[in-house]
């Protein structure tokens, strides 16, 4: 279970989250959204690790482990995993030498065995088929030159192969036409699971049709205005944030 | 006979008047470099007196040469007076006795990258006795090889052997007066590798795989001279990935190939010599003449070189492209770290008809390295449909290193086509965050990253030194990040 | 062949021979000028003038520049009267500065506008605008020449919005040996497009001692280096314009070479905090053209675009070398040189773009492109890169070929002329650059001269006028 209390971070010295709170059970998926500005990306930086995005206050534990206090990559070994809005791509890299050194980069951390070559691709084959991610985009290099979909569809592919605690997937709707949204939702979710909990952050409802959450929350000015059930988000998309935005946006 | 005999007499009383070491049975001479070093190199080497001339033909050239300047690296003058020219191999009880006396920082870095345990000992340079089985492979591997009719030994035993050959084509491709640091090795070369390969055979199998440590000791002024016969092929390695010290700090060693029709040479080398430590001190000057010649139609010669060590390099591994068709290749990493320098590129000279060469350079640098891709291409009014394509990227990591990329083309026929493309840009910080969230610790995530960017060169790399080279390069990276 | 050192004596080069009758060493210049022309003459002693050794003029022999002696200068009337004679190929409220002979005829000019003054450098020492000097590089070769030798400069500060260009003409009346000085000040927030044109030189003997009347009238704007009827004797000009292009100021700077003198030409540039240049470079061949640009983003956030389209036929020798150097942060700059290169011409290009350690966030681009278009014609080229930060993008891609012949059999199959299609695609090539002028008779101008120059060339434009 994801518990973050009061939190505060900033950014070049402007504040951005300004004491937000929201617990996430396990099995459970939550909804942010809200305005652009309002802070969802620099949430999901904030909880992953990225340099340049300074915690103030507050804190921020998975499962009882103080995330704050990790780096990046200890982050992803506690089992946070971001799905990019812009998956970054690396040249030269293939996808599957990537994840394999990310899965057993992971596995080693965790004190885990680490998976020799037919077991790995084994297990790649199998959740590739999740996504519908074609086997030629497996051996090519990380991102480089795949399409808006299928950068996507690579995330989740990474997110079914690392099996992380805390799924975070920010704006993962972004640039997908309806079929692709179609796909990324239905292996999102397929991932769905009693010990995992997921942080879907959206601008927009569309995606909250495919990925039903159990909470939406919205996001203004650094902080949770209000929450509900999945009917809030149709409700904002109706009649916009306008009511939530703070007199200083 | 009788008169080399003489003349090698006189010679030993000249220098022994001059107040030099003549004691032949000694192993080393004072240092110093004049007409008595290079004769005493000659005679201690058993030279036949065409090539003793040859030799000092050469040291009077550099005598009147000077020593270039425009290469972007920087390093104190170098005294070539005070460097002793020539010195037998070590004797074992010179050298550490077992591992345990071995720097262990050294054998951490031999763990990571993978070397063997017995080579380890080899490399750093602690004595084994009955040197383990490479004496027999040695044997049995020169055996197949003389099958073949290929000749495959050291420079020296070539001039003994098959003098006839190395006349003829020693200093073709490199002429003694090339360049200051060419000279120099002309007139002092200790030792190095002679490849023949005959006609229509294709060698069985990679030379000087087997021999990469037995060479370790003659890194100084080594000189390689390899001819392809019509239509023979041959792949070539030199060097190797793990770190070598020697306590030479000057080296210049000259390469040359022959390619005649239809042959094929590819040459490939890791270079690794001792980098200094992290504030630029010690390390080696390595000042590398290598060209090869398109003699006949269609041929090819095709260099490959990882260069991760020397705290200069100064190399440009060339192909003039003679014969009509022939194709020339060069494909390079080159990584310099802490305050590593090196100044290293190609030289494409188009001279035969629809001739072809590729170039593709990947600069590395971190910490306060320094990095300078210099190539050149010429295409002569000869070359009708000449074709080049260039390509040179380098990586920055760090705000104190540097990269220099400093192509010359020069052109001279108009069906000619030429392409040149370069960038420059540093490793992505969202690329490094990208990595470290999927679970990469930093180091291994620039390594990987690195390695990615080196991957088109790399693949040029026969398979097992490919991958030691790809964690050469993560070890050579390491501390430059954080 | 004769190599020239750099530590060749003056009393061995016809060209440091001084000037005979020369009015230089009687002006009665300013201190501050005397000053710089002492650290000139110098600097001359002490490097001399360029020769083959010297890697920036590896491809380009001066030796010919070097054996022309100074000739006496002409009578101050007679500049004046070239000076009128140019102005008239201008439209009558076009702001034209005529520089003869090297000598900047500033009080020739008296229709500027409020905001541009216009002095000669002389009186600019010695008053409150006394330009400060560019200096990018310590002042050696021809620039330390030309600032021991020059007669009399101009200094062009422009402080406002200026709607017209100015335009700056050298023309020669046949001296041997000319030096000319240019400083252009653009000041905060002014923005402004500055044209130079180097024309040819009127035949010799047109201007006698005596000075006939109607000898002034034979410059011509116009005349093309090629089609020339007996070859003058050579004569030289060695051109500096130093260019400041103060905090968020924008200029264009054009320059159009098209002479048959033996040219040197040096520009260099600082572009202060959110400045903008454009230098477009236009050269239409030249027995000897060699163009040096250097420029230096001295504040942040400055952007420059230097643009260069060559055509080199004949035996012209076409060399520009161009240096540009990020010292500060978040700034950006484009190369892009072009040229076709015929006969047995030659054309060299060396462009270095160099970003500093300190020069955070820069962004560098360099490109160079040849077309060969005869067994005869020759290409040098040297873009080159010097990044000594990782906070950068840069690149630069140079190219080297012949026409593409599917692109000629394209255009053949739908009805074109073998020469026309050629001469389409050669000027194809170049025209991109060309249409950036912001000027547009300087434009149409020199569209027309380029495609004169290519064999079957006329109707070109005709072709591309429906187009655009």
């Amino acid at each position: 279970m994801l518990k973050i209390t009061d939190l505060h971070a900033e950014v070049g010295g402007t504040p951005i989250l300004k004491g937000l709170s929201l617990e996430i059970p396990s099995g459970e998926v939550h909804a942010i959204m809200g305005p652009n500005g309002a802070g969802k990306s620099t949430l999901s930086y904030v909880l992953s690790g990225r340099e340049g995005y300074e915690v103030t206050s507050g804190s921020v534990t998975l499962d009882g482990v103080d995330l704050l206090a990790l780096p990046v990559e200890e982050r992803a070994a506690a089992g946070v995993f971001l799905a990019f809005q812009y998956p970054v791509s690396i040249p030269g890299v293939s996808n599957l030498y990537f994840m394999r050194a990310a899965l057993n980069g992971v596995r080693k951390q965790r004190g885990e065995e680490e998976l020799d070559a037919p077991s790995f691709m084994r297990l790649a084959r199998e959740k590739a088929k999740l996504v519908e991610l074609s086997p030629e985009l497996l051996k090519r290099s990380v991102n480089d030159g795949f399409s808006g979909g299928e950068k996507k569809r690579n995330e989740i592919f990474q997110m079914a192969l690392l099996e992380p605690k805390l799924a975070i997937l920010d704006e993962t709707d972004s640039g997908l036409d309806i079929d692709a949204l179609r796909v990324v939702s239905a292996g999102v979710n397929g991932l769905r699971d009693p010990k995992r909990s997921m942080l879907v952050i959206t601008h927009y409802q569309r995606l909250l049709d495919y990925i039903v959450p159990d909470r939406v929350h919205v996001l203004v000015d650094g902080k949770i205005a209000e929450s509900g059930g999945a009917e809030l988000a149709k409700q904002l998309e109706r009649d916009g944030y306008a009511e939530h935005r703070s007199p200083a946006a | 006979m009788a008169e080399a005999t003489q003349e090698i007499d006189q010679v030993l009383k000249k220098s022994y008047g001059a107040g030099f070491v003549t004691d032949i049975e000694q192993d080393i001479i004072a240092p110093g470099l004049d007409e008595n070093t290079v004769r005493f190199i000659s005679a201690k080497k058993e030279e036949p007196e065409w090539l003793l001339q040859w030799r000092l033909s050469a040291l009077r050239a550099w005598q009147r040469m000077t020593e270039p300047t425009w290469a972007n690296v920087h390093y104190p003058k170098i005294d070539y007076q005070s460097i002793s020219y020539f010195a037998a191999p070590k004797r074992p009880e010179d050298g550490p006795q077992s591992l345990d006396e071995v720097d262990p920082k050294l054998l951490e870095t031999y763990e990571k990258l993978g070397i063997p345990l017995h080579e380890r000992a080899i490399l750093a340079g602690v004595a084994v006795d009955a040197v383990f089985d490479s004496v027999s492979v040695h044997t049995s591997f020169r055996g197949k090889l003389a099958e073949e009719g290929i000749i495959f030994m050291s420079f020296s035993e070539a001039v003994k052997e098959h003098p006839e050959l190395v006349r003829k084509y020693l200093g073709t491709v490199v002429p003694v007066r090339d360049n200051y640091f060419a000279a120099l090795n002309s007139a002092v070369f200790s030792d190095g590798s002679f490849v023949y390969i005959p006609e229509g055979v294709r060698c069985p199998m990679e030379l000087s795989t087997y021999f990469r440590i037995n060479a370790a000791n003659t890194g100084q002024f080594e000189r390689t001279l390899i001819i392809a016969d019509k239509g023979s092929h041959v792949s070539y390695l030199e060097g190797c990935t793990a770190p070598q010290r020697d306590e030479n700090q000057l080296h210049a060693a000259i390469v040359e190939l022959v390619a005649h029709e239809d042959a094929e040479i590819k040459y490939s080398t890791v270079q690794n010599w001792y980098p200094g430590d992290e504030d630029g001190k010690g390390g080696i000057y390595n000042f590398v003449t290598k060209r090869g010649l398109c003699e006949g139609a269609r041929s090819k010669i095709s260099w490959t070189q990882v260069e991760t060590g020397s705290a200069i390099t100064w190399k440009y591994p060339s192909c003039v492209l003679k014969g009509d068709d022939s194709v020339g290749e060069f494909y390079s990493v080159a990584l310099s770290n802490h305050r590593q320098q090196a100044d290293t590129g190609t030289k494409m000279i188009h001279l035969g008809k629809r001739t072809r060469s590729t170039i593709v350079s990947k600069g590395i640098s971190a910490g306060h390295g320094r990095q300078t891709y210099r190539g050149g291409v010429t295409i002569a009014r000869s070359a009708e449909g000449a074709r080049n394509y260039t390509q040179c990227d380098s990586l920055l990591i760090g705000g104190n290193c540097q990269a220099h990329t400093v192509p010359y083309v020069d052109v001279k026929n108009p069906t000619a086509k030429l392409e040149h493309e370069a960038t420059t840009s540093r490793i992505g910080e969202d690329q490094l965050f990208y990595c470290r969230q999927r679970g990469l610790s930093e180091e291994d995530a620039v390594s990987l990253i690195v390695n990615g960017f080196a991957k088109e060169v790399l693949k040029e790399l026969p398979m097992e030194f490919a991958v030691e080279a790809q964690k050469l390069l993560g070890v050579s990276l390491e501390g430059a990040i954080g | 062949m004769i190599e020239v050192q750099a530590s060749q004596g003056p009393e061995d080069i016809a060209l440091l021979r001084p000037q005979p009758n020369g009015r230089v060493e009687h002006a009665a210049a300013a201190p501050s000028l005397t000053a710089l022309r002492r650290a000139a003459e110098r600097a001359l002693e002490q490097h001399g003038l360029p020769g083959r050794k010297d890697e920036a003029w590896r491809f380009t022999s001066v030796r010919g520049a070097l054996e022309i002696a100074p000739s006496a200068p002409a009578e101050l009337w007679s500049l004046e009267r070239a000076g009128d004679d140019v102005r008239a190929h201008f439209a009558a409220e076009a702001f034209v500065l005529p520089v003869v002979d090297g000598v900047a005829l500033v009080t020739a000019v008296d229709n500027l506008p409020a905001g541009v003054q216009l002095m000669a450098l002389d009186d600019a020492h010695r008053s409150s605008v006394a330009p400060d000097p560019v200096s990018l590089a310590p002042e050696r070769h021809f620039r330390a020449l030309n600032t021991a030798r020059f007669e009399r400069g101009a200094l062009l500060r422009i402080e406002g919005q200026l709607e017209r260009p100015v335009h700056v003409i050298y023309v020669s009346t046949g001296v041997s040996v000319a030096h000319a000085k240019l400083h252009i000040e653009v000041v905060a927030g002014a923005r402004a497009t500055v044209i130079e044109h180097f024309v040819s030189p009127r035949k010799r003997g047109a201007v006698g001692q005596g000075g006939s009347a109607d000898g002034a009238a034979n410059v011509d704007v116009d005349a093309g280096p090629s089609g020339q009827g007996d070859a003058p004797p050579p004569t030289l000009l060695n051109a500096v314009t130093d260019v400041r292009v103060g905090p968020n100021a924008e200029l264009e700077h054009v320059r159009v070479h098209r002479s048959t003198q033996l040219l040197v030409g040096d520009v260099a540039t600082e572009l202060g905090k959110d400045a903008r240049y454009h230098s477009r470079v236009v050269t239409l061949g030249g027995p000897l053209m060699r163009l040096s640009l250097h420029l230096a983003f001295t504040g942040k956030g400055g952007s420059a675009t230097l643009e260069g389209a060559y055509h080199v036929a004949g035996r012209d020798h076409v060399d520009h070398h161009t240096r540009v150097e990020h010292r500060a942060s978040h700034c950006t700059s484009q190369q892009d040189y072009r040229g076709v290169i015929d006969g047995h011409g030659t054309s060299v290009f060396d462009g270095i773009a160099w970003v500093h350690q300190n020069a955070l966030v820069s962004e560098a681009h360099q490109q160079n492109r040849n077309l060969l278009l005869s067994d005869t014609a020759v290409a040098h080229t040297k873009p080159h890169l010097e990044i000594d930060t990782d906070s950068v993008v840069a690149s630069h891609g140079a190219t080297v070929g012949s026409i593409d012949e599917d692109q000629v059999f394209y255009l053949r199959s739908r009805g074109m002329r073998e020469s026309q299609a050629r001469a389409l695609l050669t000027f194809a090539f170049v025209r991109e650059l060309l249409q950036r002028i912001g000027d547009e008779g300087t434009r149409k101008r020199v569209e027309e001269a380029m495609a004169e120059r290519l064999p079957d060339g006329m109707g070109l434009l005709e072709l591309f006028g429906e187009t655009a």
